[in-house]
């Protein structure tokens, strides 16, 4: 039988609660992109500026230096309700940024 | 008890265990079948059970703030859900309905961990896992860089990738699929949806019949998933 003992067994469990932390995060996400929450929308523009950043030459940095304003702006929200969206996903582990 | 052994013994993901192993596995599951259209758990039910569909699909949704059921993934044979229940006084965070008759097996977390102990299971459920949470990413960026067209197309290719049987006409995709399921997988409306599937069945990429797609050209579908490469 090919089995390890109780101890052995737990970093398995604990790739499988990782894997599954994932899972749950990017559900959520799916429905927030669905449902076209703010949060959703927030995230399908960084993600579209993340790749316009990474297959446009002359674009390189678009996305570290993005203005807090601007970026309000292009969401239609004010810098408060853009920040605790950000803030969300941040938590989430779905985007990772600071405000310089 | 010999019901139980059905139930297990030919799950792809217990599949490389020989048979005594397998007979360990039937004491711990259990099996039951869901009618079309019935709940396996709904979001916020305490999550304390694995779920393994031996045969049928279920359907993953939430319904969001204004009531709009928000279809996340489709689930056929061999596929897992209810994986919340790895964690400590967990919720479903979904819904878990049966689109069709559907036969699952299942245990408690207690049982799934002794399942664990063998490294072949532990692979194949992370695989499974791995699975999904690609499945996942892929719709999201499917909905951040495709058009409504390229969505309903990648959409419909993953569906055959899946559900996909060769018939004469092309590739049928065995599940019973309305407009409204369709639009609530590629995130837009029922009418856009309908308006592209009329577009795709006039230039003969696809067919329906008896509320199933049938992939006629799968190179043009593909075609639409290139306009933003």
């Amino acid at each position: 039988m090919k089995k390890t003992d109780k101890r052995g067994n737990q970093p398995v469990i604990e790739e499988i609660q990782r894997i599954a932390a994932g899972l749950e995060a990017m559900s959520s996400l799916l429905a927030e992109v669905k449902a076209g929450t703010k949060p959703g929308k927030a995230f399908v523009l960084l993600f579209n500026l993340f790749l316009l950043e990474n297959c446009r030459p002359g674009s390189a940095n678009m996305v570290n230096n993005l203005s807090l304003q601007g970026l309000a702006d292009a969401m239609n929200m004010d810098c408060g309700e853009l920040t605790s969206v950000l803030a969300y996903l941040n938590n989430r582990g779905l985007i990772d940024y600071q405000i310089t | 008890m010999p019901e139980k052994i059905r139930c297990m013994k030919d799950l792809a993901i217990f599949s490389t265990l020989d048979i005594p192993e397998r007979n360990k596995i039937a004491e711990l599951a259990y099996k039951k079948t869901y009618n079309r259209n019935e709940y396996l758990f709904r979001e916020g039910d305490p999550a304390d059970t694995i779920y393994l569909i031996k045969s049928g699909k279920v359907k993953l949704y939430k319904v969001s703030a204004g009531g709009k059921e928000i279809i996340l993934d489709i689930l056929k044979e061999d596929d897992m859900l209810g994986e919340n229940t790895f964690f400590d006084r967990a919720e479903h965070t979904m819904n878990a309905q049966a689109m069709e008759n559907t036969f699952v097996c299942s245990c408690t977390r207690e049982h799934f961990a002794l399942l664990l102990q063998n490294p072949q299971t532990s692979l194949k459920i992370i695989q499974l896992l791995g699975e999904k949470l690609n499945n996942y990413t892929n719709q999201v960026a499917n909905i951040a860089f495709h058009d409504v067209r390229g969505r309903v197309a990648a959409t419909l290719l993953k569906l055959a990738r899946q559900y996909g049987a060769s018939s004469p006409q092309g590739t049928t995709i065995d599940i019973e699929l309305t407009h409204n399921d369709l639009a609530s997988l590629v995130n837009a409306s029922r009418v856009m949806v309908s308006n592209v599937i009329g577009g795709l069945r006039q230039d003969g990429v696809i067919a329906t019949k008896d509320h199933r797609f049938i992939i006629l050209n799968a190179e043009a579908l593909s075609s639409a998933l290139e306009t933003l490469a």
